[in-house]
């Protein structure tokens, strides 16, 4: 609006209201009507203004209503309605102009105006600008974003250098990507500022004085773009508009204010959403909101075309897309219409279909096989072999394949692979032929010619070995020893024999059976069977907290894992599901055969000696990264997983993923609720912390990367620790003072639960319950404290000095003696520094201290390396100690082969790390070796060295360097070959 | 069944056809021997096609292909990156090879070759191999070549099937658990190339297990060398007159002298197992965002990288495809000129170096200014641009490029980059090949389209 309207509208209204107050009122309404797009705000100063719809856009031109600054579309638009806008993919351009400076752009002052809403957080990020940053060169403006806030950037003649100084005014809070954000840069000319949504969220006074503009850039729309760098925008437009004036602080609410309610509310959940595949055309999208709502969902391939609704207004909804292409990444947003007939939106996020990883059982087939008079001595056999068999996933191996019948029954009754050998290529012929007519074959049956007692497959992969050729005809398989070899540790079977009628007699099963070494019987009734059994490996490692065990070592005490190494599977779960390696992931769990891998709020069960996908489960909300600053929420028992998330711990059934009870901790901390933080399993108890709601770190995106690396980083720590019955949830015992607990310091061994915690000023003022290891070094505020574990019941407490460890403290425990270990910088050097005690009162045994030979800043971890404990030793970087005396090993030097950030794991003989690709050496001799030079560790523990296998899920996602293959993969130590 | 001649490469220059291809001693003109046409997978055919096309028939397979790799990570945050590509994905599809009236494939599925009627769709016969065979077969002088996951590289007689020869070029017989199927501790998955009568294969993917590349005589099988390389080669092998070119999974392609298997080194361009080899110029991809790496040949110089998935290139026109769109343009100029701006950049970096910050002089003035020159010249060589809503797959026969879209397969002008015809196929064709007047399209759904000429 021009001044000439405004004044006349003040006059009026003034005249009027002096009158009769109706009359104003009526004029009032007629003025609005007559000017109503006028009187909405003060246009005064405009310069340019583009509003982002389809009917305004005429031949990829998208015209500027208030100057000649027409904007043209380069690539692929596509329009939005509702609210109107410009979806943009982050390879269009928007382009005004490219040379010099527009005659009208702003000189003195000015606002940049911007409705907009962002999908994809980059570290530039433009909306609108001229600008040119290329080193010192620094002119012109831009509004646009940095990471996940927005920013305003100018460059004026009062901070010239010469080449000139932008100041990057950054908004003081995150926006959500895909969320519409209204979004205000001004300049008056003395100071600058920046808006979100009406309120001022930043002021800078550096500069001042006339905008100094480059010679040269480009005039562009939704790109940051200069001489040098061009970062094109994925997300949408609605408006922008540019002045020759710096609007008020008013006039920015009232403009925000004006058009609020024509985008939808950003929609916040209590859980979820969570997204499980259905089948491979269909998912299942769950999620909980705070009130009651209609559900809706908003989805698509190219655009949110399609639309399902839940049925009601409620709080928990679930909705089922079905007939989805498989194999694709769909695009959904959630909606709800609320009380008030509120609309409330989500922003836009992703699902993949695919097909099942894990197994499924087959279809109704028909079988390749007519009923005649065998058909039921094979279906009574298969029914006696799955009877005595713990799970229906796996591998089966017949050894002797007849004309596959046996398969068949397996196959078709189970979710197994089943891999049928015979000495015969006639037979395997039939086979395949068999089970191709059916369809099956390869994707559940496959057959081959193998000598049977000299068979190719690796060790240990079978969980069932059966054989047709002994049902039928009696011929046992010629070598026992190769089903010893073959049968999968912790539960893996192999039956051998005949139902009700055959031709085999005990004595020759006796006679077959002598030389096993492993448990095997004869089992009568229903047939005559030799059933081997294979238990866990002896010697075998487990991994079943964040460092192996509630102690911290980091070592499986696996005495079977050394020396060379064979591979033995490798594949999924690839780098799909899985979180951004820089984030570092809590470590990978093992227990009985069962590799437990953490993915994206989800967690994947694997078979450790074959890679069987046996069950994957959603648990929303339950993301931890940062877990070398914190705790891990995952712990693993004989039965169940425990999975830490907000106010509880969610448990899972081990064997088959199953959903149990949700553990809910108590809340000790009066007047601020705590979300559950530390987890570990010990006796009947399942142990836990309290920390601030927010206090883990849970984003994934450029700026919470980089906050995992360097010199800044922060340390979890916990309000309250608790124990509860692991199977009941009943409160064992609770401790909480006025103090926070340094997560990594939490450490269990010798019935005692050890811990620092900080009562000083600075630590315990810390509202976000996260904080920089310098925090911790106020003088006299730390204490070591020990707790009976089973009762809660204090048995120490003492000054413990963290001078030394401004970077990390972590705590570890073995045998009698308790290891607080952490770094500081000392004359331009990383130096880490040991303290030993013993475990009754916490006495001090020995100190130690070395130079790790890193420079200060170190990008790669180096602030962070968790002690190793392995027997009597204590493995740092890059020396190793005696655990019991502090003496440093001669001739033991830690090279890490290759840059690498992870923790280093270890065996009862061997250590593992990563080296850019796996690595590990054997101790305390030994020479440092690539396990492979083809695929990449995760960037904080992810080499597993238990039952008896070095195991390696995929954690590497997101790694876009060049190494072939992203897999997950694992290996056991090696046969003489 | 079109007329079997064999023709030679030095006559097709004498003809002045327009190969781009490296020499293949013994082509039969309109076959499409293996993936993408010929060993330097250039995917071009002299082949016509008469538009419109009609559907002829599908041939479904009784399971869809069982890609080896699942989809790649939504993002790399450190060097934001979103969406990345995935690098290998050369069994998404069952890629196919035609000879005569027969079109072979291999099937990840059920481990099989399989030879089907080109005039029908119907099998006429099928081979089981002990593993998934990830890769298309290459047919020569009436034998089918092909590469399993059991370790093996198989000689099928192409019109019964019969096994002529086996071999195994690692001599591992251990297997693995791999990509969820009992394989071999070496599969072969680079597929089979045969130029000039040699068979060239790849087995292994894990150096520490063994991988080797061979050469046999194509048709005894005898083995003539057989080298051990560190490496982990994945895609479709490629060869061009003195070299063979071997994709490895994620990284750049390996280089390796034909004559012997000795390895020369890492072609510099774009990661990835997309490659295209011609007499000059070697082009991979996708690298992490859709980018293709030119690079010299047969050296390894990296020349330029650009947005793009794959390229044809037929005499002096390269066809850029990339997610979006299809581009022509005149790529023996901008080779040129890419090399002048080469020269020219690496001086004028010379200079600022020894400048350090201080204001540029004359001479680089005048470079920078000719430097901008041949950048603006490049631009020019665009002959066309157009919008391609089919990403999948490229190929050229005679005067079409045809591309596989999702649910579709297009037939657009070389002249102007118009889309003349579509095709419906489900799910995302990424194989295509054209044959005797016949369009054959490949999906991700393990279907085989058959489209040909109302």
């Amino acid at each position: 609006m021009d001044s000439r309207h405004s004044r006349f509208v003040h006059l009026a209204c003034c005249t009027f209201r002096a009158a009769r107050p109706w009359m104003a009122v009526l004029i009032l309404v007629l003025l609005c009507v007559a000017h109503g797009p006028l009187l909405q705000a003060d246009d005064r100063g405009l310069v340019s203004r583009w509003v982002f719809s389809e009917a305004k856009c005429d031949d990829n031109l998208i015209s500027d209503s208030a100057g000649e600054n027409h904007a043209r579309i380069v690539g692929s638009a596509r329009f939005a309605r509702e609210p109107a806008a410009l979806c943009l993919d982050g390879a269009t351009s928007l382009t005004v102009s490219h040379g010099k400076p527009p005659a009208g752009l702003p000189r003195r002052s000015i606002t940049v105006e911007a409705w907009v809403a962002i999908d994809e957080i980059v570290e530039w990020g433009g909306i609108i600008g001229f600008i040119q940053d290329n080193g010192g060169f620094e002119k012109g403006w831009l509004l646009g974003s940095r990471n996940n806030t927005f920013t305003f950037a100018l460059s004026t003649e009062g901070a010239d250098d010469g080449d000139g100084v932008l100041t990057y005014l950054n908004g003081s809070t995150p926006f959500e990507p895909g969320s519409w954000c209204h979004v205000v840069g001004t300049y008056d000319g003395a100071e600058q500022k920046i808006y979100v949504d009406g309120a001022l969220r930043g002021a800078s006074t550096v500069q001042s004085g006339a905008i100094v503009y480059p010679a040269e850039s480009f005039f562009d729309l939704a790109a940051y773009h200069d001489s040098n760098e061009q970062h094109r925008f994925r997300g949408k437009l609605h408006a922008v508009s540019v002045y020759a004036r710096a609007l008020t602080r008013s006039e920015v609410k009232a403009r925000y204010k004006a058009k609020a309610k024509v985008f939808p509310i950003q929609l916040r959940f209590t859980r979820g959403p969570t997204v499980n595949a259905a089948g491979p055309d269909s998912v299942t999208i769950a999620w909980e909101t705070e009130g009651r709502g209609t559900g809706l969902v908003l989805f698509g391939l190219a655009a949110l075309d399609e639309r399902i609704e839940s049925t009601g207004s409620k709080t928990a909804h679930e909705i089922r897309l079905q007939g989805l292409k498989p194999e694709r990444e769909y695009s959904y947003r959630i909606e709800s219409i609320g009380s008030g007939r509120i609309r409330r939106s989500s922003r836009v996020m992703t699902f993949d279909t695919g097909r099942a990883p894990g197994a499924e059982k087959l279809p109704p087939v028909r079988s390749p096989f007519a009923a005649d008079e065998l058909t039921p001595l094979y279906e009574a056999a298969a029914k006696r072999i799955l009877a005595e068999t713990d799970s229906d996933q796996g591998f089966c191996l017949v050894l002797g394949c007849a004309d596959g019948r046996l398969s068949w029954e397996i196959a078709s009754r189970t979710r197994m692979s089943v891999i049928a050998v015979d000495t015969d290529p006639r037979k395997v012929a039939d086979v395949r032929r068999a089970f191709h007519g059916a369809g099956v074959y390869g994707v559940r049956v496959t057959a081959r010619v193998c000598d049977l007692s000299r068979l190719p497959f690796p060790d240990y992969f079978a969980n069932l070995i059966v054989s047709d050729t002994a049902l039928l005809t009696g011929a046992l398989p010629p070598a026992p020893s190769e089903v010893e070899r073959l049968l999968r540790p912790h539960g893996g079977k192999a039956l051998v024999g005949r139902t009700a009628a055959g031709p085999l007699d005990r004595a020759r099963l006796d006679r077959w059976l002598e030389g096993i070494a492993l448990p095997a019987e004869i089992v009568e009734g229903d047939g005559l069977f030799a059933v081997i059994r294979r238990g866990p490996l002896e010697g075998e490692g487990e991994w079943t907290h964040t460092y192996a065990d509630p102690a911290n070592t980091a070592c499986s005490n696996d005495a079977l894992v050394r020396g060379a190494l064979d591979l033995q599977w490798f594949g999924r779960p690839g780098p799909r599901l899985m979180i951004d390696r820089h984030h570092r992931n809590v470590p990978p769990l093992y227990k009985k055969g069962r590799l437990f891998v953490p993915a994206d709020d989800r967690i994947i069960c694997v078979d450790a000696y074959n890679g069987t996908w046996l069950w994957d489960g959603v648990v929303a909300g339950s993301r931890r990264l940062g877990v070398f600053l914190d705790s891990s929420n995952l712990v693993v028992d004989d039965e169940r997983l425990f999975v830490a998330h907000h106010d509880r711990c969610s448990t899972l059934d081990a064997a088959t993923g199953a959903p149990g009870v949700d553990l809910v901790m108590p809340q000790l901390t009066r007047g601020s609720e705590s979300h559950w933080s530390y987890v570990a399993r010990t006796g009947a108890l399942l142990v836990g912390s309290g920390r601030i709601p927010g206090a883990s770190y849970t984003e994934t995106s450029r700026a919470a990367d980089s906050a995992l690396w360097y010199d800044n980083m922060s340390i979890v720590t916990s309000r309250s620790l608790f124990a509860l019955d692991s199977a009941s949830g009943r409160v064992e015992w609770t401790y909480a003072r006025k103090s926070v607990i340094i997560n990594t310091t939490i450490t269990i061994g010798d019935g005692r639960i050890f811990f620092i915690e900080s009562h000083g000023a600075a630590t315990r003022a810390n509202t976000r319950g996260r904080m920089p290891g310098r925090v911790f070094l106020e003088e006299d505020a730390n204490y070591l404290v020990a707790l009976d574990v089973t009762t809660g019941r204090m048995r120490f407490r003492k000054k413990v000095d963290l001078s030394d460890m401004p970077l990390i403290a972590y705590l570890n425990y073995s045998d009698g003696v308790l290891l607080l270990s952490g770094g500081k910088y000392v004359e331009k050097k990383l130096w880490y520094f040991f303290q030993a005690m013993e475990t009754g009162l916490g006495k001090p045994l020995w100190r130690q201290s070395h130079n790790s030979g890193y420079d200060p800043g170190g990008g790669h971890g180096e602030q962070n390396r968790h002690p190793t404990i392995v027997g009597d030793v204590i493995y740092t970087y890059p020396h190793a100690y005696r655990l019991k005396t502090g003496e440093r090993l001669e001739n033991y030097r830690f090279d890490r082969s290759g840059h690498g950030c992870g923790g280093v794991s270890a065996s009862a003989h061997a250590l593992f790390w990563r080296g850019g690709n796996p690595v590990m050496r054997d101790v305390p001799e030994g020479a440092v070796r690539k396990i492979n030079h083809v695929s990449r560790p995760g960037c904080w523990i992810n080499i597993i060295p238990a039952g008896g296998m070095v195991l390696i899920p995929e954690a590497s996602s997101g790694c876009t360097c060049s190494f072939p293959l992203q897999t997950s993969i694992a290996y056991r130590p090696a046969r003489l070959r | 069944m079109r007329p079997a001649i064999v023709l030679h490469l030095a006559l097709a220059s004498i003809l002045g056809a327009s190969f781009s291809a490296i020499p293949i001693a013994t082509l039969i003109a309109g076959d499409w021997p293996t993936y993408n046409h010929d060993a330097s997978r250039s995917g071009v055919t002299d082949e016509t096609l008469t538009l419109p096309l009609k559907e002829a028939w599908i041939h479904t397979p009784p399971n869809p292909p069982q890609p080896a790799w699942p989809r790649p990570a939504k993002a790399d945050f450190w060097h934001n990156l979103s969406r990345l590509e995935a690098r290998v994905i050369y069994d998404r599809a069952f890629h196919v090879a035609v000879a005569g009236e027969s079109l072979f494939y291999g099937s990840s599925a059920d481990d099989r070759v399989i030879c089907v009627d080109v005039r029908t769709g119907a099998e006429r016969w099928s081979f089981f191999t002990d593993g998934p065979v990830r890769l298309a077969p290459f047919v020569s002088e009436g034998r089918v070549y092909a590469g399993s996951d059991d370790g093996a590289i198989y000689c099928l007689d192409a019109a019964a099937g019969a096994l002529l020869w086996k071999r195994n070029p690692s001599a591992i017989e251990r297997c693995v658990i791999g990509n969820g199927r009992m394989i071999s501790a070496a599969p072969v998955r680079t597929g089979v190339i045969v130029v000039d009568r040699i068979a060239y294969c790849c087995a292994g993917i894990f150096p520490r297990e063994g991988v080797f590349l061979a050469a046999y005589d194509a048709r005894t099988g005898e083995k003539l060398w057989r080298t051990k390389h560190d490496l982990s080669p994945q895609g479709y092998m490629l060869a061009s007159a003195s070299r063979l070119y071997l994709p490895t999974g994620r990284t750049a392609p390996m280089v390796f002298n034909r004559a012997d298997g000795v390895a020369l080194g890492a072609i510099k361009g774009s990661v990835g197992a997309y490659a295209l080899v011609t007499e000059d110029l070697v082009v991979t991809g996708p690298g992490n965002r859709g980018e293709l790496g030119l690079s010299a040949a047969p050296g390894r110089d990296h020349l330029a990288t650009f947005p793009g998935l794959r390229m044809i290139i037929d005499g002096s026109i390269a066809y850029l495809h990339s997610k979006t769109a299809l581009s022509a343009f005149d790529r023996t100029r901008y080779v040129a000129l890419l090399g002048e701006r080469r020269v020219l950049s690496a001086r004028a970096a010379e200079i600022e170096k020894q400048l350090k910050g201080k204001k540029p002089k004359g001479e680089l003035d005048d470079l920078r200014s000719a430097i901008a020159e041949r950048t603006a010249a490049m631009e020019g060589c665009t002959l066309w641009q157009a919008p391609c809503a089919h990403p999948y797959a490229l190929i050229l026969a005679g005067d079409l490029l045809i591309a596989g879209g999702e649910e579709s397969v297009a037939a657009i002008s070389i002249a102007d980059g118009k889309q003349l015809w579509t095709g419906a196929a489900p799910g995302r064709v990424y194989g295509l090949a054209v044959s005797g007047g016949r369009l054959f399209a490949s999906s991700d759904t393990g279907s085989i389209h058959c489209f040909a000429t109302e």
